[in-house]
């Protein structure tokens, strides 16, 4: 929540490097809210269905903890920005509702050295803006759970709540597993906590409800707290930042300004006269995209394929793009956003070869240096 | 707790008074967070109060050690010993007023977000105003006009847009009044609640004094009901202490200030177990009763009994002085004028003269402490859950031969026009003498 520019860090940061003294919680020091975070978040309730609330408040979860400088977190409990929605899963063919979307404020990380009895705390991501994305119970494996996504850039992670029920009867008890940090963590992290609840209940035991972390070394979740031991976090209103108020106006504006979709574009490149293949791949190389903070967007294959197809053949283009360009930059492992050559200059090329200003043996080398 | 730890920057309050040239000579003493009517709970000690009786020819030494009020007592004194012409203080729910009263100066607790809380130290956000104590209300009006500008850096502080329209609403009100004549357009409401019976008849002298010479310049007087008043102490502290119980939650030894470490062999992987020597150690006893107070008002099981019903109370107060003044207020659309109100409230600022200070070397802390220091918070608490303007000024001295002051309140925004009724209760009191 701390304005962008000065302090957000970036990861890869020396630890400790971004700290404003609000981030430290120095007496005298006030939030701020990013106004950033806002519209991101808006965009992603649009994105996702979700009702954006004209009015939504923020609220302070209490509880000490070496990596929370304040001794609470800011986050939306009684009042979420948006409520709602829904996700597609494309492979599955199914959806997931969502319950609710809210703006948080990031804590500092902690890391034990257990070895030297030590808690080391870096403050760069304390005090960053969050974004919590609650679903309703509606995924049913870990393959639903991993569904297409891309956690790698370590800027998701995710709790993920787990039952276990036979066909008919009502969910099971379920057990919450704290802070997974990539998709393939998360999917062993849900498949380990089920085999556990199968086994208890096989064995005549019943499951209790806890909160639990995961040992990526061992593969297994291990107990963090009981449901009896759940802290108390004496939720209050914020008293000092004022209830975000958002007008329809405000919503229609950043609709109007967003990137298209991904079904809207992969339908918008087939009617170009795209194959699925092919629109797929342009979309794939699209996802790696950079994407900058304040979530402007650099450019990405696609847009560099629209400016390509124009005045050209669209399936020309996308061969060039996809066999020649994308085969090179393979080849030399490097990623789209490393790319040097630009639009015109791989758009003159074609020209070229298209009107047999000059002529290529085999096509495949005429981009080799 | 803070006693080793150096701010790495100004308050913005600060940093505009150096701007505009002023010298600051020294921090001030004060309760421990700001908590305290009575400025003992310091660790520097008491402050005591410079007031001179006039009968008396002790050496300073000798003389009746009173308390200064708190919580911003020193600044209070500060000013009444002419060390200064005028301190800052912070007011959450009459810190600033008290004091003036007990020390016979001005003191005024701004409009809740006029003045900027960056590098004001936490007590409770939704009621902590910078304060301003001077010796005269000239002095106090012209660092209210150095003070007053939006900053960014503080959410809570009211926009440039609603600054202008309520500046041009109170001017637009002075003139209609017009204040500089015959006050035969000014309207005083005295507030029947603030008289509880824990009020030393002492006070009543001076303050019937002013009432009197107000009606003298042609001002009308009229009795007000303002009826949730006597719920205002209770949902105050309920309030303030929930605040203060999660502002002072950072305090815990691992980024700045005090830091006690924890014995060999605690468990260390328990956050709390390294926090707990630090906090024990660190935080006063009042403190400490604030917090736990608080704490528990924001627990699962108590948080709608307590806190929610005591920003029900806090609804109900704030009501209570919308429906009492002559104009809206300039940040509730649904207040409206009132032609039959009043244009400012009038009531003594506390319960009696500066009290003695105890024994020193007696700790004024445990069981046995009273109730009547929370108890002198009804007349000033109310104005802070409001969020309005409310100015203590001087009034003459009771019987006893020490300060009285009155309170001088008015809508939201109006922040000059209780300046303008101080500073004519000032003339007139000054030329009684």
């Amino acid at each position: 929540m701390s304005p962008k520019d000065t302090w957000t860090s970036e990861p890869g940061d020396a630890s400790n490097y971004r700290v404003s003294p609000y981030d430290a919680a120095f007496p005298g020091t006030l939030p701020h809210l990013n106004r950033h975070c806002v519209e991101l978040g808006v965009r992603t309730a649009i994105a996702l269905n979700a009702n954006v609330q004209y009015r939504s408040a923020f609220d302070r979860k209490h509880y000490f903890y070496s990596d929370l400088p304040s001794g609470y977190q800011i986050t939306q409990h009684y009042a979420p920005f948006a409520l709602g929605g829904i996700v597609n899963l494309p492979h599955a063919g199914k959806e997931v509702r969502l319950h609710q979307i809210q703006l948080e404020q990031d804590t500092g990380k902690s890391t034990f050295d257990i070895r030297r009895r030590l808690s080391s705390i870096d403050l760069n991501r304390a005090g960053t803006g969050l974004m919590e994305i609650v679903s309703e119970p509606d995924m049913r494996s870990p393959e639903e759970a991993g569904d297409d996504g891309n956690m790698e850039q370590g800027s998701l992670r995710c709790d993920v709540n787990v039952s276990v029920h036979k066909p008919g009867q009502p969910f099971g008890t379920r057990c919450e597993i704290k802070n997974l940090n990539s998709v393939r963590f998360m999917m062993t992290a849900i498949t380990s906590e089920v085999f556990r609840h199968i086994d208890l209940l096989d064995s005549g035991l019943s499951v209790p409800q806890e909160t639990r972390g995961f040992d990526e070394q061992k593969a297994e979740t291990f107990a963090l707290r009981s449901k009896e031991d759940a802290p108390d976090y004496r939720y209050m209103p914020d008293p000092n930042l004022p209830p975000l108020l958002i007008d329809e106006s405000y919503i229609s504006r950043i609709r109007d300004k967003m990137p298209a979709l991904p079904s809207a574009t992969r339908s918008r490149l087939q009617g170009m006269g795209l194959s699925a293949r092919d629109a797929e791949v342009l979309m794939t190389v699209d996802v790696g995209r950079e994407m900058g903070y304040d979530g402007e967007l650099g450019q990405g294959a696609v847009a560099f394929f629209d400016q390509l197809a124009q005045g050209r053949d669209a399936k020309t283009a996308v061969n060039w793009l996809t066999h020649e360009l994308l085969g090179q930059l393979a080849l030399r492992h490097e990623s789209f956003k490393d790319n040097v050559m630009s639009v015109t200059q791989l758009g003159e090329l074609i020209d070229l070869v298209q009107s047999k200003k000059i002529t290529v043996r085999s096509k495949p080398g005429v981009l080799r240096p | 707790m803070l006693e080793q730890f150096q701010s790495p920057f100004d308050a913005t309050v600060v940093q505009l008074l150096r701007n505009a040239g002023a010298r600051i000579v020294g921090k001030a003493n004060c309760d421990e967070f700001g908590m305290g009517s009575l400025n003992v709970h310091s660790a520097h000690g008491p402050v005591v109060n410079p007031h001179q009786t006039a009968s008396s020819s002790a050496s300073w030494e000798e003389r009746e050690r009173r308390s200064a009020g708190g919580s911003s007592g020193g600044s209070a004194a500060a000013v009444a010993s002419s060390l200064a012409h005028v301190a800052l203080g912070t007011d959450t729910g009459g810190s600033v007023r008290l004091p003036a009263s007990y020390c016979g100066v001005v003191g005024l607790k701004p409009s809740y977000g006029l003045l900027s809380r960056w590098g004001l130290v936490s007590y409770a956000d939704s009621l902590d105003c910078v304060g301003i104590l001077g010796q005269n209300v000239q002095h106090v009006a012209q660092t209210l006009d150095l003070l007053s500008h939006y900053d960014p850096k503080d959410p809570s502080a009211v926009t440039p847009e609603t600054r202008k329209r309520a500046s041009e609403a109170c001017l637009a009100h002075a003139n209609k009044i017009d204040l500089a004549g015959k006050l035969d357009g000014l309207k005083i409401g005295i507030p029947q609640e603030y008289f509880p019976s824990e009020l030393d008849s002492k006070i009543l002298g001076p303050f019937r004094r002013v009432v009197d010479a107000l009606k003298t310049l042609g001002a009308s007087v009229v009795p007000v009901n303002m009826p949730s008043t006597p719920y205002a102490l209770s949902a105050y502290y309920v309030i303030a202490s929930a605040e203060a119980s999660s502002n002072l939650a950072r305090y815990d030894g691992i980024q700045y200030g005090l830091r006690v470490d924890a014995p060999l062999d605690a468990d260390l992987t328990k956050t709390v177990n390294v926090y707990a020597h630090t906090r024990s150690r660190g935080f006063g006893s009042e403190v400490q009763k604030r917090i736990l107070l608080g704490t528990y008002a924001l627990t699962a099981g108590a948080f709608d009994n307590y806190f929610l019903q005591a920003q029900r109370v806090r609804k109900l107060v704030r009501e209570d002085f919308d429906n009492v003044f002559r104009v809206a207020n300039p940040l509730s659309t649904s207040s409206s004028a009132s032609p039959s109100g009043v244009d400012v409230l009038l009531h003594p600022s506390a319960i009696r003269t500066a009290p003695l200070l105890p024994p020193s070397g007696c700790e004024p802390e445990g069981d046995s402490e009273d109730l009547s220091s929370y108890v002198q918070d009804v007349l000033t608490v109310p104005a802070s859950l409001a969020g309005v303007p409310a100015v203590s000024v001087p009034a003459g001295l009771a019987d006893d031969g020490w300060p009285v002051g009155v309170s001088v309140v008015s809508q939201w925004g109006y922040d000059n026009m209780v300046l303008d009724v101080a500073r004519i209760i000032e003339r007139t009191m000054s030329r009684q003498r």
